[in-house]
């Protein structure tokens, strides 16, 4: 049948496509799980060499070790069990002769259990936090603080009595706070925070430091310094604080100073001298060949040499502006017994009346009682005079 | 007309416009200025290779003798700018006093006295620091065994003058460090009796991130023909230190938004300004019962406990410090890349110098205000005066600092 086989065709050709499918998402996965191969750019496929990690290398330990390995495997699960039974004695018999208390921590799971069968909606204010003697911030609820405060004290005891290095449950000696030093004095819950327990021991340093300075004649930057934090330049020479010792150190630096600028002129003759052989065995080759000598400037031109070192003696103290001004706040200071005075100052009506404009001025009539204003007014006149004469000869 | 407009009175200085001299000599590299060679060691040593703009412009002047006023950005050498024209003009022969450098703090003092014996470190150069708040018989003695330059706070100077400890007939030089400050109300009478001490026509060497126009107006007083480096108020601010803010609707919201940020404060070290010695106090206080490690100073403290907290500060014992405008102006820890303003400040010119603790020398730093809703228009009217950016603060900021 035309129908029937057209579905089998049809199956067969779906099965075909599913086969091609199932070939190329294999192939995809097998790509992608490739250990060594590496995808880049989305398009690009590398083959790394593999890395061949060290552990690979270490040849398989010998039969010694790996019994003491055993051994030492066998005594740690004897201790274990040791100690379980010991945790399942103290918690019946409550004995108190054992070094480590077994039944620390399931007090301490007893009362967790309990605190979570009481009512969670305890506010926040019920908790507090508080940094026990290995340096941890720890949470408890107020009212166990002291409970923790004296397990902390306790602790705070055995490590004190402790070795270093050996070990306890609460603290391996792997721990990094262990070295820390440990609170003094029974703990108080709002420490301020700013107390660091270096402070007194800089500030102690740095008033030993302020003493010695009112003792010493001659201050130098490194009295005053104090710890502080400042980035220097290259050339930066921590000085010593003592007088002589830094005395010694500043020769040895001039020292170093006078050799670098003396090899810095040999370097410079050398090179100069060199110059100057090569220049005379050119200028023989070129008297050989006929031409003439080498002119006599030389090929690189050298940097002008440096401008001459200040003379040691102060610049000119005396100011370069004229000293004629006289400062208002100088007023009555005495130079040589004599005091300053200041210009005195003019008339105020004089100096209006010389702003004024000619047109402005009072009639001429008024002129014969006042000499000079007749006088400028005059002078105003002729001016005027003189400006029409022009105009009228321009035109 | 034109020409008349340009005489001094009184009513016209309204109108006089302070711009940098013509001429000033641009040197740039210290090997050419024609220092002297003990000094140029120092200066390296310190860690300066090439003078900044202002470095470049204002230690020529001040060798030469002229008085000067110099203006530049914060942390861009300032100090050392005048400290070198100090230290080339010592003579270290002789053990008269012949510098005298005021500023407003003690801790500047001191932070001046140190710079000075930084750069004079290979030269045999005495530099006192004669401040309030220490032991006036110490103070005395030192003086008595003579400074080449004594660095000083104006009334302890004052009084070390009058009783003739500080003899001032050689001094030849007054540098008036933050001279915006010394020539304000505050000061500027103290700075007055003490110039009248010294020998007249002495050289003035003025200083200052920002030199309003009213102080200008009044440097005619006691300077002569100085030159004048300034910077126009749209330059002041720096492209290294970014500016933002953080909006709160109620004073409150301060102190939690300052808990939040604790982590990023602690990145480097972070300043706080508050405006009252009282706030400085509740907030540090607040910051320590939040279990916050913070530091605070402010000027009602002895003197010795400030000492203290500026040496924990300075190496590092110390990452957070609250503090008032004591601590705004001239105060240089090359590690604080992060300012809070707790309160803005009181002025325009106090906001550039604080914000100017952080980015040191060409290091980066971040600003960020705390506004209410109020305050806003204050910090507005910062930007648009300096024509900066305060953006708000983003997310990212422990980024970029």
């Amino acid at each position: 049948m035309n129908i029937a086989s057209g579905s089998a065709a049809i199956l067969d050709l779906k099965a075909e496509l599913l086969r091609k499918y199932n070939n190329v998402k294999n192939k995809n996965n097998s790509e992608k799980i490739e250990p060594f191969t590496v995808r880049k750019g989305g398009f690009k496929v590398e083959l790394r060499k593999p890395k061949v990690r060290e552990s690979e290398h270490v040849p398989p330990a010998d039969d010694g070790e790996e019994e003491a390995l055993n051994e030492s495997r066998r005594r740690l699960e004897e201790k274990a069990r040791l100690y379980d039974a010991k945790k399942a004695e103290a918690w019946t018999e409550e004995t108190e002769d054992s070094l480590i208390d077994f039944n620390r921590k399931r007090k301490l799971e007893q009362k967790h259990l309990q605190e979570a069968n009481e009512d969670s909606s305890d506010s926040d204010s019920e908790w507090t936090t508080f940094e026990d003697a290995l340096g941890r911030t720890r949470k408890c609820l107020k009212i166990d603080l002291p409970h923790y405060r004296n397990e902390d004290m306790k602790l705070t005891e055995s490590l004190k009595s402790q070795r270093p290095g050996s070990q306890t449950p609460e603290a391996p000696a792997s721990d990094p706070f262990v070295n820390i030093p440990l609170p003094e004095g029974p703990p108080v819950e709002a420490t301020d925070p700013a107390e660091d327990p270096g402070k007194q021991e800089r500030l102690q340093k740095w008033d030993e430091i302020e003493q010695q300075n009112n003792s010493k004649e001659h201050l130098h930057y490194r009295d005053v310094l104090f710890d502080e934090i400042r980035e220097h330049g290259q050339a930066h020479f921590e000085f010593s604080r003592d007088e002589t010792e830094r005395a010694h150190q500043m020769k040895i630096l001039d020292k170093l100073r006078d050799d670098s600028t003396r090899a810095q002129r040999m370097a410079q003759e050398i090179k100069k001298s060199r110059e100057k052989i090569r220049k005379e065995r050119m200028n023989k080759i070129r008297l050989r060949r006929g031409l003439a000598p080498e002119p006599d400037e030389p090929i690189e031109p050298t940097p002008p040499p440096p401008p001459p070192p200040p003379p040691p003696s102060q610049p000119s103290l005396r100011p370069t502006h004229s000293t004629s001004h006289i400062r208002p706040w100088d007023e009555g200071k005495e130079v040589h017994g004599v005091p300053i005075r200041l210009p005195p100052k003019r008339d105020y009506f004089e100096e209006k009346r010389e702003e004024r404009p000619a047109e402005f001025a009072p009639p001429t009539s008024y002129n014969d009682r006042y000499g000079r204003a007749r006088s400028d007014n005059r002078k105003r006149e002729d001016d005027v005079s003189e400006f029409l004469r022009n105009i009228r000869e321009n035109i | 007309m034109a020409a008349r407009s340009k005489r001094q009175n009184p009513d016209e200085m309204a109108t006089l416009e302070f711009e940098t001299s013509d001429g000033v000599e641009v040197i740039n590299s210290f090997d050419s200025m024609g220092l002297r060679e003990d000094l140029l060691r120092g200066i390296y040593a310190y860690g300066f290779e090439k003078p900044s703009a202002i470095q470049q412009r204002s230690i020529q002047p001040i060798m030469k003798g002229r008085d000067v006023i110099a203006q530049s950005q914060s942390g861009t050498g300032k100090t050392a700018t005048f400290s070198i024209g100090v230290l080339q003009k010592i003579e270290t022969q002789t053990r008269e006093t012949q510098v005298l450098i005021l500023s407003p703090t003690r801790e500047l003092a001191l932070q001046i006295q140190k710079v000075i014996l930084a750069l004079g470190d290979y030269m045999s150069v005495q530099c006192h620091a004669c401040i309030g708040g220490t032991n006036l018989a110490e103070d005395i003695r030192k003086l008595d065994y003579g400074q080449h330059i004594v660095s000083g706070t104006p009334g302890r100077v004052f009084d070390m003058i009058k009783r003739r400890n500080l003899r001032t007939r050689g001094i030849k030089m007054l540098v008036l460090d933050e001279a915006d400050e010394m020539l304000n109300k505050g000061f500027k009478e103290q700075i007055y009796d003490v110039y009248r001490y010294l020998p007249p026509g002495t050289q003035v060497v003025l200083i200052s991130a920002t030199l309003p126009h009213e102080i200008l107006e009044i440097t005619n007083k006691f300077m002569t023909d100085p030159v004048r480096i300034l910077v126009k108020r749209d330059e002041l601010t720096l492209e290294g230190i970014k500016q933002f803010f953080v909006a709160v609707e109620r004073e409150e919201w301060k102190f939690d938004t300052l808990c939040d940020l604790y982590d990023t404060l602690t990145i480097t070290q972070a300043v706080i300004f508050c405006n009252t010695k009282r706030k400085v106090d509740w907030l540090s206080q607040k910051m320590l019962e939040a279990n916050f490690t913070v530091s605070s100073m402010h000027g009602d403290m002895p003197q010795k406990e400030r000492d203290s907290i500026m040496k924990e500060f300075r190496s590092g014992a110390t990452r957070v410090l609250i503090t008032t405008d004591i601590w705004a102006r001239g105060i240089d820890v090359q590690q604080v890349s992060l300012v809070i303003n707790y309160d803005l400040p009181n002025n325009r010119e106090l906001y550039i110098h604080r914000i100017g603790r952080s980015g040191r020398f060409g290091r980066k730093g971040v600003a960020i205000n705390f506004v209410k809703n109020d305050d806003i228009r204050i910090l507005r009217d910062i930007e648009q005066y300096y024509a900066t950016q305060i953006d708000e603060m983003p997310m990212n900021v422990a980024d970029l600092i």
